[in-house]
């Protein structure tokens, strides 16, 4: 399974969910081959996309919130592993056991847990260039989670 | 400035802690961070406060809970903005997001711990270098609380509440 094909069946599972997808390939081959507005697509901040959907579910009523993290960010941020389970959070690792973004160094294997789902890809990676600018992508995301009117009233 | 029980001269106190997390509550709803001694007798009464980690993760949660709408605050001692700057920049920065980080400046006085010193010097000159504008709770009071809360959330912009130690019974 190539990492197109691993996001796709992510995708396909949640139907109705926000998304948060860290950055490098997993944000790049996503946001071009889907680019749909549930999706946060991040172009930085390494090691931080659970930890950003924690705080979105954390104000959200009623909306699932899915991570598509790669194993080299996830082992950047294993720290925030320490806040799962969280009630309608769902994370999924795409694991090829490299930093592929930068030219696959090898990195150590994950620690296994039960609140973490890993879907082992092939190495390999499309041409696809970075996702939309920043405030495109939130704008996109933004006017979505308007439209399922999910935001509590803070 | 005011002697504390230790005979150790520290800032002065501002207001009583119940009156400072009602500022809090009533400026922010959504709060985060590590705590820091100076905030021992404040995370316990916030509402809605979030466990985290690492400060880099309150940082990161507060970007999600902002843009799903919620004015959030992280409280985290100086040193911790070590390991935020990369979340601030590559998120609330580069995304356009607002967020209050309400920071302790250890380290300023002359008898404070050796570990805290070095932050105590570079603490301002490393947020002025980044471009965070800084406001200095001891000179401001509870005005810094309010006026960092509008900066923030009305021009989606990162800012840093200072306060020093004694500012805040402990």
């Amino acid at each position: 399974m190539n990492r197109i094909e691993a996001i796709r069946q992510i995708i396909d599972s949640h139907p109705d969910a926000a998304f948060v997808l860290s950055n490098g390939l997993t944000s790049r081959e996503a946001g071009y081959l889907f680019g749909q507005n549930n999706h946060l697509y991040l172009l930085h901040g390494m090691g931080e996309a659970l930890s950003v959907a924690i705080g979105l579910r954390s104000v959200l009523n009623n909306i699932d919130v899915v991570v598509v993290d790669g194993d080299g960010n996830a082992l950047m941020g294993l720290s925030a592993w320490s806040m799962l389970p969280i009630q309608g959070i769902y994370y999924y690792v795409l694991v090829n056991g490299v930093y592929e973004t930068t030219g696959a160094q090898p990195i150590p294997c994950l620690p296994d847990s039960v609140h973490v789902t890993k879907l082992y890809i092939d190495l390999g990676k499309q041409n696809t260039p970075n996702p939309s600018l920043p405030c495109e992508t939130m704008k996109k995301f933004e006017a979505w989670l308007n439209s399922k009117m999910v935001v509590k009233d803070v | 400035m005011r002697i504390d029980s230790k005979n150790r001269e520290i800032f002065d106190l501002i207001v009583p802690n119940h009156q400072l997390i009602e500022v809090l509550s009533s400026n922010f709803n959504w709060f985060s961070g590590v705590p820091d001694s100076m905030f021992t007798r404040i995370i316990p009464h916030l509402a809605d406060y979030h466990f985290s980690p690492r400060e880099n993760h309150a940082v990161a949660m507060a970007f999600g809970a902002r843009i799903a709408g919620a004015k959030p605050c992280v409280l985290l001692q100086n040193s911790g903005l070590g390991l935020c700057l990369d979340a601030l920049i590559g998120l609330q920065r580069l995304y356009q997001k607002g967020l209050v980080l309400l920071v302790t400046q250890r380290g300023e006085l002359e008898w404070e711990e050796i570990q805290h010193q070095d932050w105590g010097k570079y603490t301002l000159p490393l947020l002025e270098s980044i471009n965070i504008q800084v406001f200095d709770y001891n000179q401001l009071g509870c005005d810094a609380i309010m006026k960092a809360s509008d900066f923030a959330y009305t021009n989606e912009e990162i800012c840093v509440v200072l306060l020093h130690r004694g500012n805040v019974d402990e």
